[in-house]
């Protein structure tokens, strides 16, 4: 088959952003498989294969078979940046209008990205894929991942019920826009509703692991824990920098405060003055002196950087 | 090998006789037989060192002399040194006697493929207190950042363009620049060049010197491991904290309520309520790094890629 380079380079339809970090038996299936489902689409497409460092033939494989297919294009990193990076590399360097995101350990089906696709085509900016049959071993990754899941959802407010999944399809301007970096692509779909979008959700279909290790383990949960504290500190302070901190310096303000009247009332009655007591309520006041100050540093902060582009991307004028 | 070398002397506090280095530093790189060019980045005012090299100039010496208005360090006199150079491979030298002139055709031919050539003074020469307090800084680096190379006091190092046009470096980080360009993926080899004999000075700092070396290690440390997610350190610290605040605080409140012992006389509260107090600040700071982190994401690459193909 010949492939006029131009027509393929120049913005496709459509991106599908693969990292791989050593990956070398997947390469090819997962390569043929894409191909094999987006070939009958006719649309114009690109994948973008990330190598985040791989120390096996990954790279090697891959970079043969983008010779003799300029629709595949590798991405080599110098060394191992971790999966949310090797995602943003791939939507950084993407050029579709719509771009996919999908696991490159065979796990994710391609087979799935038409519904994607129509998704998107319905108005969603976002579709999030939800491996409702997951191969997993149910006590040490299922129960974790549906309880995760959960309070991921209450607490910013974006019910998904499976973050971790990779396969997951955006508008390109849309998540072109969100700050990506360290573990937070389990967060897209919370950190985009700043801007308004729509997200959907789909079934997707889940396969085992044939190559290679899992690459998770439990250690994850103090780290997604933090990660979780973050992501609602910068959903509320998007909106109000200064409420989050001044809420919490009025807290300890009022609660110093109550203290120390009492202490001065029962002083002023004609006791004796309860000297810890009043200097606990005063560690109380420095609390509040301090939250107040950084509550007008993040006022600072907002100022300078991109927060409102990325508040107030969609609108409609009319 | 026929890529041009950028020779960096920044010349600060710490210098000998300039006319000396020079001689040294320039036939040795003429016998390494590569092309090559001297820049030397007066840090501030030095004026007998600056004259020399000036004068040096002037009697048909090839060297480019930048000087700098007031002292920004050495870290930044590289960085200028680098924006004027031409070369493909740049050399840092210092200004004082550290390695065995004679050797840098060595460390010059034994590139290969490799991102980085740093220097390693073996075998030493210098006193056995010297030594030591090396051996003991190294130890230190070592557990904290990672073992990349055995002797980050030496600033003989040889690297290709690419590795500063993407590290940025300031204050004294050009002492770790081994350790940062590891952690960006270069690749790092180090080479045993005999130390200089003229380096016999028995150094022992002012005692600021040392904690300033501390201060750096720390910086470097946390660059290394958390600049992009401050709240898992911040995070960590402060919880430890918390909770402790928190345990003694509540013990202290239980007995009060059911034993009716009295807070009053108790020193222990104060240190319950300092310990919430602060673990509270301390998370507020790192929710501050982690906003800032988030505002400037877009601009701080987490990736480094090497190649790509179509």
């Amino acid at each position: 088959m010949v492939y006029r380079a131009a027509e393929t380079r120049l913005n496709p339809d459509l991106s599908v952003i693969v990292p791989l970090y050593n990956e070398e038996e997947s390469v090819g299936p997962l390569y043929r498989a894409i191909v094999g489902v987006l070939d009958p689409l006719g649309m114009e497409y690109e994948i973008l294969f990330v190598d985040d460092g791989s120390k096996d033939a990954t790279f090697r494989k891959a970079s043969e078979i983008a010779r003799g297919d300029p629709r595949l294009r590798v991405i080599k990193f110098r060394r191992n940046c971790g999966q949310t990076p090797a995602m943003a590399a791939g939507i950084d360097h993407a050029r579709g209008k719509i771009l996919i995101t999908m696991d490159g350990d065979l796990q994710n089906d391609p087979a799935d990205i038409p519904k994607f696709l129509e998704k998107i085509a319905e108005g969603n900016d976002i579709v999030c894929g939800w491996r409702h049959k997951r191969q997993d071993k149910l006590i040490t990754r299922k129960i974790p991942s549906i309880i995760a899941n959960r309070i991921i959802g209450r607490i910013t407010g974006v019910p998904i019920k499976d973050n971790g999944c990779s396969l997951k399809a955006y508008r390109a301007d849309i998540i072109k826009s969100v700050p990506l970096y360290s573990d937070m692509h389990r967060f897209i779909p919370a950190m985009t509703s700043l801007a308004g979008t729509k997200v959907a959700e789909i079934k997707v279909n889940h396969r085992a692991r044939t190559f290679g290790v899992s690459k998770y383990g439990m250690s994850r949960i103090y780290k997604v824990i933090i990660d979780l504290l973050v992501i609602k500190t910068l959903l509320k302070f998007s909106v109000k920098p200064m409420h989050l901190f001044a809420t919490g310096g009025l807290i300890s303000i009022a609660l110093g405060g109550v203290v120390l009247l009492k202490v001065l009332g029962d002083y002023l009655r004609g006791g004796k003055a309860d000297f810890m007591i009043a200097s606990g309520a005063l560690l109380f006041f420095i609390l509040s002196f301090f939250l107040f100050l950084t509550g007008f540093l993040c006022e600072l902060i907002q100022r300078t950087g991109s927060f409102r582009t990325l508040a107030h991307l969609k609108k409609t004028v009319e | 090998m026929a890529e041009t070398i950028s020779v960096i002397i920044p010349i600060s506090e710490r210098h000998d006789d300039i006319g000396e280095m020079h001689r040294e530093y320039r036939d040795a790189l003429l016998q390494a037989g590569t092309p090559f060019e001297m820049i030397y980045v007066v840090d501030g005012g030095f004026a007998k060192a600056y004259h020399e090299l000036k004068a040096m100039k002037e009697r048909g010496e090839k060297l480019t002399l930048i000087k700098h208005a007031r002292p920004f360090g050495e870290a930044i006199a590289i960085t200028s040194g680098f924006q004027q150079s031409a070369g493909g491979i740049i050399v840092t030298l210092p200004a004082y006697h550290q390695v065995d002139a004679a050797e840098l055709p060595k460390m010059i031919g034994s590139m290969g493929d490799h991102d980085m050539v740093v220097a390693r003074r073996w075998p030493r020469s210098d006193s056995k207190w010297n030594q030591l307090q090396t051996r003991l800084y190294h130890n230190l680096v070592g557990r904290m950042t990672g073992n990349v190379c055995n002797d980050i006091g030496c600033s003989v190092r040889l690297f290709r363009r690419k590795v500063l046009e993407e590290i940025h470096i300031y204050g004294d980080l050009h002492r770790f620049l081994p350790i940062l360009s590891h952690k960006q993926g270069f690749r790092i080899k180090e080479v045993d060049l005999k130390q200089s004999p003229k380096e016999k000075r028995v150094r022992t700092y002012p005692f600021g010197i040392y904690v300033r070396r501390m201060i750096d290690l720390l910086t470097v440390f946390f660059l290394i491991k958390f600049t992009k997610k401050p709240l898992r350190f911040f995070g960590l610290t402060g919880s430890v904290i918390l909770v402790l605040g928190f345990l003694v605080t509540s013990y202290l409140v239980v007995s009060r309520l059911l034993f009716g012992v009295s807070l009053s006389d108790r020193p222990l509260f104060l240190i319950g309520i300092l310990f919430l107090v602060l673990g509270l600040q301390i998370f507020a700071i790192g929710l501050v790094g982690e906003i800032v982190i988030f505002t400037h994401a877009k601009e701080l690459k987490e990736y480094t890629v090497e190649e790509i193909i179509n």
